[in-house]
């Protein structure tokens, strides 16, 4: 794949091309590119060829190999998400955009683990966003390429057949790991919680926050066999501490522990990672951008939007996915 | 190397944790924090666990991560 950011008229011509396109830029940009045979998200944050970058002006694209043998697009809602692991089959991976703050985005995040068929096929995509100065201005959008319609609440996927001799991976660097601090656990699932219990003692969640002065620039962290989640904080309140994406009840949540400097840290896990030479599509945490200070910094061959939630199979925050196609 | 065959009890071991694997490939990992949560609420839920397992490595066994993760079963 293709995977860079270009200017309109470079995006124009690739999808006049009739290239199978993975698009994200600013709302402003998605409507004034033509009918294709794409799908895109909006944002205006980006990390791509020359570094950490916001732009309401350029387009990032993701060409779909030529050698992918079909290509189809389907749409989903809030009560239809957990239908899109067993809607995919075959050597099929799935590339996903939901807009931020809708009904669909926390069905998905809450539903999709425990759906049928969950992690059976490989998926990757991104949750779309809007300038950060523009929350409550607008929502986050996404646009059906194929018919040119753009989408309030809903879910694209993109499912990409592979030949035989192909093989997707979907993976993910996270710098952040749990830290030695309290062992935390969640009464419920949700994107919300105003209890926990830590170390085995019911607490108020937003009191404990506060009073032990949570540096919330770190997630809370949970170990999936060996993978980190992270769960970022969004606010905190009076009732209750919201997140970005969501906790669940029967995990153990620690918070992470600090980090040094974010590209030392990205380089040291990309070395680690070693995804070869050919990365077909990557997005990384808008919170990354921010806190981290990624502008003008370079990932290397990790490009794509800084986005409002990361998928990998699942959703994810703070957190950089990858997908790579690999001969089998 | 094979896949142990579906009604290998090493399938149920996995889940339940009574053989500890170190899964590096991320789709089954997702999926052991899947039945992380599950089997706290539901612990007889295993044996679909177990299926399910043995499921998700043949679907993904091209991958050179699973490949390497069967390994240890």
């Amino acid at each position: 794949m293709n995977n860079q950011l270009v200017t309109i008229e470079h995006a124009i011509k690739l999808i006049n091309e009739k290239k199978y396109l993975f698009i994200s830029a600013d709302e402003k940009v998605l409507r004034k590119l033509p009918k294709g045979s794409w799908i895109g998200g909006s944002i205006p944050y980006f990390v791509a060829q020359d570094g950490g970058e916001f732009s309401q002006e350029k387009v990032f694209v993701t060409a779909i190999p030529d050698f992918a043998t079909k290509v189809e697009v389907k749409e989903y809602n809030a009560s239809t998400v957990k239908n899109i692991y067993s809607d995919m089959s075959g050597n099929m991976v799935g590339m996903i955009i939901i807009p931020a703050l809708t009904k669909t985005h926390v069905a998905f995040a809450v539903e999709a683990p425990m759906s049928d068929n969950y992690s059976r096929n490989p998926l990757i995509g991104w949750i779309s966003g809007l300038n950060l100065n523009d929350l409550g201005k607008y929502s986050a959008k996404i646009i059906n390429g194929f018919n040119g319609q753009f989408i309030e609440d809903g879910a694209l996927v993109m499912q990409v057949t592979l030949p035989k001799d192909k093989v997707a991976n979907v993976d993910i660097i996270n710098i952040f790991s749990q830290g030695n601090g309290d062992l935390i656990e969640f009464p419920t699932d949700g994107f919300s919680a105003s209890e926990a219990v830590v170390n085995g003692k019911k607490v108020n969640f937003p009191d404990y926050v506060k009073s032990n002065k949570l540096d919330v620039k770190l997630p809370l962290v949970a170990n999936y066999c060996g993978a980190n989640i992270n769960v970022a904080f969004q606010t905190i309140g009076d009732k209750d501490v919201s997140f970005y994406g969501p906790v669940f009840k029967n995990v153990v949540y620690k918070q992470a522990s600090p980090i040094g400097d974010y590209v030392t840290e990205f380089t040291k896990s990309i070395e680690k990672a070693n995804p070869g030479k050919n990365v077909n599509f990557s997005c990384n945490c808008v919170l990354n951008f921010m806190y981290l200070d990624l502008e003008k910094k370079k990932t290397g061959a990790f490009m794509g939007p800084a986005t409002f939630g990361e998928i990998a199979y699942q959703l994810l925050t703070q957190t950089m996915v990858y997908l790579t196609i690999d001969d089998v | 190397m094979a896949v142990p065959a579906e009604n290998n009890k090493v399938w149920l071991d996995v889940v339940t944790g009574k053989k500890n694997v170190s899964f590096s490939h991320l789709g089954l990992k997702m999926f052991m924090g899947r039945v992380g949560i599950t089997l706290k609420s539901n612990p007889d839920k295993a044996g679909p666990l177990a299926k399910e397992l043995f499921d998700l490595v043949n679907a993904n066994i091209t991958s050179q991560k699973v490949l390497e993760d069967i390994k240890q079963l």
